[in-house]
């Protein structure tokens, strides 16, 4: 990859895409990770088929890239393709949450809880692996649309407008779905037994 | 994790994938927003048949047809063309969140903007002959529309009370009509002291509303035969001038000397 193309915009490096294959692989490869780790917190299955998936996407913003709405962020578009190819797989595949064993332990989990303990008004000093797996066993009892409004929310840090725009509705409505879903969460992680470290007196 | 982005490039070059053009999305945002022109449109079209309705019932005898306002509304409003409004609005509602940047309203306010479009479009077409005409070749044309309709003529079916709606089926003399009222009944009417309202001929097959009395079984005298869809305050109007309603037989374009709205003003 050439190193000049680390300064460009994603937007410019998608307006070059279709005749520059460098530029494409080098767009690609900056959400890479990102998008991958996305698919796996939105949906409980296997490494194999997150890269199927986000090979999808890339096809996917390759063929739309003359679609792409400059006053849209780059990021909000393709993390819009990737959250659509989520739920259309979901939605073939008929997986729902709850119905699949959480044996990923990914220590996100437990940044996601310090933010979220953040806003709840909870101080958490130290999560436990353990704890991270119940964390994602507490999402992943979530409906799907308050689980991705917490992931996009507490994992991939986005803004009300950026979740707005990702999941095309009202930045009013996200706001609502937020605290809903905290709500949701707290109850899903009582059930599970997930105890927070008592407050400090 | 494997070179994802290396297994991309190889597809688009294995199965050749080319972008889409750019008027692949212009000619799909333009079809969007063409049915949610249309939406609105017909929307607008059924608030003015809804709005030409509502000017056409019998405002000024409610309260001879019906206990109170309210039951004269609830038997007289336009249910058909109201749910129409609604069903467009939600189409319109539909196709604008479609749009590149639909989504960030909410429904409760792109629901709102639809039905005001709409409401605007409607009162517009209100004061043309559109509404009208839709009104009548649903009428003429669509027995479902005929029974939906229905029950806001029901209400003319009180002989006993003096009012009565049906079908012309003879023209007997210059005085007596035979109907065939709105349940299958045939009347006897006589006309002779008869005052026309709105504009209305007395021929066969046209459809009329009637009051005055009954005078025994199938036997009505009419002091008053308006036109089936109702009467607004221009068919008045008419009335007043002698000019419409003598089109027909009766008048010959002369004022309607039984108007009981009085004797044409000069003004008109």
């Amino acid at each position: 990859m050439n190193c000049h193309l680390n300064n460009i915009t994603d937007e410019a490096l998608l307006a070059l895409s279709e005749h520059d294959q460098d530029s494409f692989y080098a767009l690609m490869k900056r959400y890479e990770k990102k998008l991958f780790a996305y698919i796996r917190r939105m949906t409980p299955m296997s490494r194999e088929d997150a890269e199927d998936i986000l090979q999808e996407v890339y096809i996917k913003v390759y063929k739309h890239q003359k679609g792409f709405d400059p006053d849209l962020k780059f990021s909000s578009w393709i993390y819009r393709i990737t959250h659509n190819e989520v739920v259309n797989m979901l939605r073939k595949r008929k997986i729902r949450s709850g119905t699949v064993s959480i044996d990923n332990t990914e220590s996100d989990s437990g940044a996601f809880l310090a933010l979220l303990a953040d806003t709840m008004d909870i101080q958490e000093t130290y999560i436990s692996e353990e704890r991270g797996v119940k964390i994602r066993k507490a999402l992943f009892h979530l409906p799907e649309k308050y689980r991705e409004v917490l992931v996009l929310r507490y994992f991939e840090e986005k803004s009300y407008g950026e979740i707005g725009d990702i999941l095309k509705i009202p930045q009013g409505t996200v706001a609502t779905m937020v605290n809903r879903a905290k709500k949701r969460f707290e109850k899903a992680s009582r059930q599970l037994n997930l105890t927070f470290q008592e407050r400090q007196q | 994790m494997k070179d994802i982005g290396k297994h991309v490039l190889e597809k688009i070059k294995e199965e050749g994938v080319k972008p889409y053009p750019k008027w692949h999305f212009v000619i799909r945002q333009a079809f969007v927003w063409t049915f949610f022109g249309l939406a609105i449109f017909l929307g607008g079209m059924a608030t003015g048949v809804a709005i030409f309705q509502l000017r056409h019932i019998e405002w000024d005898i409610y309260q001879h047809i019906t206990h109170s306002l309210f039951e004269f509304l609830l038997l007289a409003a336009p249910y058909f063309w109201i749910a129409f409004i609604v069903l467009f609005a939600g189409f319109a509602c539909y196709y604008f969140r479609k749009t590149e940047k639909g989504y960030k309203f909410s429904t409760l306010f792109v629901a709102g903007i639809s039905f005001f479009l709409s409401m605007i479009l409607g009162g517009i077409l209100a004061v043309t002959v559109l509404p009208g005409k839709l009104d009548t070749a649903f009428e003429d044309n669509l027995e479902f529309y005929r029974w939906v309709e229905a029950h806001r003529h029901q209400m003319w079916m009180a002989p006993e009370r003096g009012f009565l709606a049906g079908t012309i089926k003879s023209v007997s003399s210059e005085d007596r009509l035979e109907i065939e009222d709105l349940n299958g009944h045939l009347w006897q009417v006589v006309i002779s002291e008869a005052v026309f309202k709105g504009n209305i001929e007395p021929v066969k097959n046209q459809r009329i509303k009637l009051i005055g009395h009954m005078d025994g079984r199938g036997q009505f005298t009419a002091k008053e035969i308006r036109p089936f869809s109702g009467i607004c305050p221009e068919d008045e109007r008419c009335c007043r001038s002698g000019r419409k309603p003598g089109q027909g037989r009766r008048f010959h374009g002369q004022a309607n000397p039984d108007c009981p709205f009085g004797p044409p003003d000069n003004k008109n």
